[in-house]
């Protein structure tokens, strides 16, 4: 195997899972860094999966802060604390 | 904010605490169990129950996690005890993890439907209708991916605590997060939305 193919033997596969997991470390250390990035640079199919993961993300973000303003907070808060000290009285 | 609300000598909490409690953690909550799905009636009886919980066993609380991440915990495990959330678990995940494997060849890379797929000309929809989309979509996740979505991407919690809550390790959590987001993708695509 050439230096080549070794840097770009990193998966589609393998790139998608660790940028959905995010938290989890890339095994295999500075190398299997290299070789994520490298792949990040020459695969367009992944680099749109990972927009897209993002996107999935801020819009959970946004579509939450978005619904909020419809609650009433200070009528929940009110009312939970009626019962509250209801129970503990 | 590390503020604790100081438990009474008996397990009676004060008025006082009763309304710092609410105040302080309210609207933390009730994003958190409107996001797992229930609506606001229901949202609103399960943070009910959360603090009940939480004024009960006040003293067995040990300050080892904010009091807003032992509240999570709480309300998960209060939210997983419901109708809504029980039974669905082994099935959801291997749909996840069977649908995932699908799109890739034997060299584990994209295969040509996924490729495809992802070069058809962009439809745009308007974000209020992929918000629709993402909330019917949401329905079909676990407790848990909600939850530790939740914990994660709107109340911005670090990992450490949203382990602490649930009851996961970073691994779990990472595996947890990687369900979630790909069954939200495949039921979003399934759904015509384009995400990008």
């Amino acid at each position: 195997m050439t230096l080549v193919d070794s840097l770009t033997a990193f998966t589609c596969k393998r790139f998608s899972r660790h940028v959905a997991s995010e938290l989890l470390p890339l095994e295999g250390g500075l190398y299997a860094k290299v070789q994520f990035w490298i792949h990040w640079a020459i695969c367009p199919f992944c680099r749109r999966y990972w927009k897209e993961i993002n996107a999935i993300d801020q819009l959970q973000h946004a579509t939450r802060a978005g619904r909020d303003p419809a609650l009433n907070m200070t009528d929940v808060k009110m009312r939970l604390k009626k019962n509250l000290m209801k129970d503990a009285s | 904010m590390t503020t604790t609300i100081s438990p009474t000598p008996a397990t009676r909490a004060s008025a006082n605490d009763v309304e710092e409690l609410v105040d302080r953690y309210t609207d933390n909550l009730m994003r958190a169990a409107l996001s797992l799905g229930f609506p606001e009636i229901e949202a609103e009886e399960l943070v009910q129950a959360t603090f009940v919980a939480y004024l009960e066993a006040c003293k067995r609380f040990e300050k080892r996690s904010k009091i807003l991440t032992y509240l999570f915990g709480i309300l998960y495990n209060k939210a997983r005890e419901t109708r809504r959330f029980l039974g669905r678990h082994e099935s959801i995940d291997k749909t996840v993890e069977d649908a995932f494997e699908g799109h890739f060849d034997h060299e584990e890379h994209w295969d040509q439907t996924s490729m495809d797929k992802m070069t058809e000309l962009e439809k745009k929809a308007q974000d209020s209708a992929i918000g629709k989309l993402l909330a019917d979509c949401l329905e079909g996740l676990t407790a848990v991916m909600r939850m530790a979505f939740t914990m994660k991407e709107v109340e911005g919690m670090d990992s450490d605590a949203i382990c602490l809550a649930l009851g996961l390790t970073t691994s779990n959590l990472g595996v947890t997060l990687f369900r979630a987001r790909n069954k939200l993708r495949e039921c979003l695509l399934a759904r015509g939305a384009v995400i990008v």
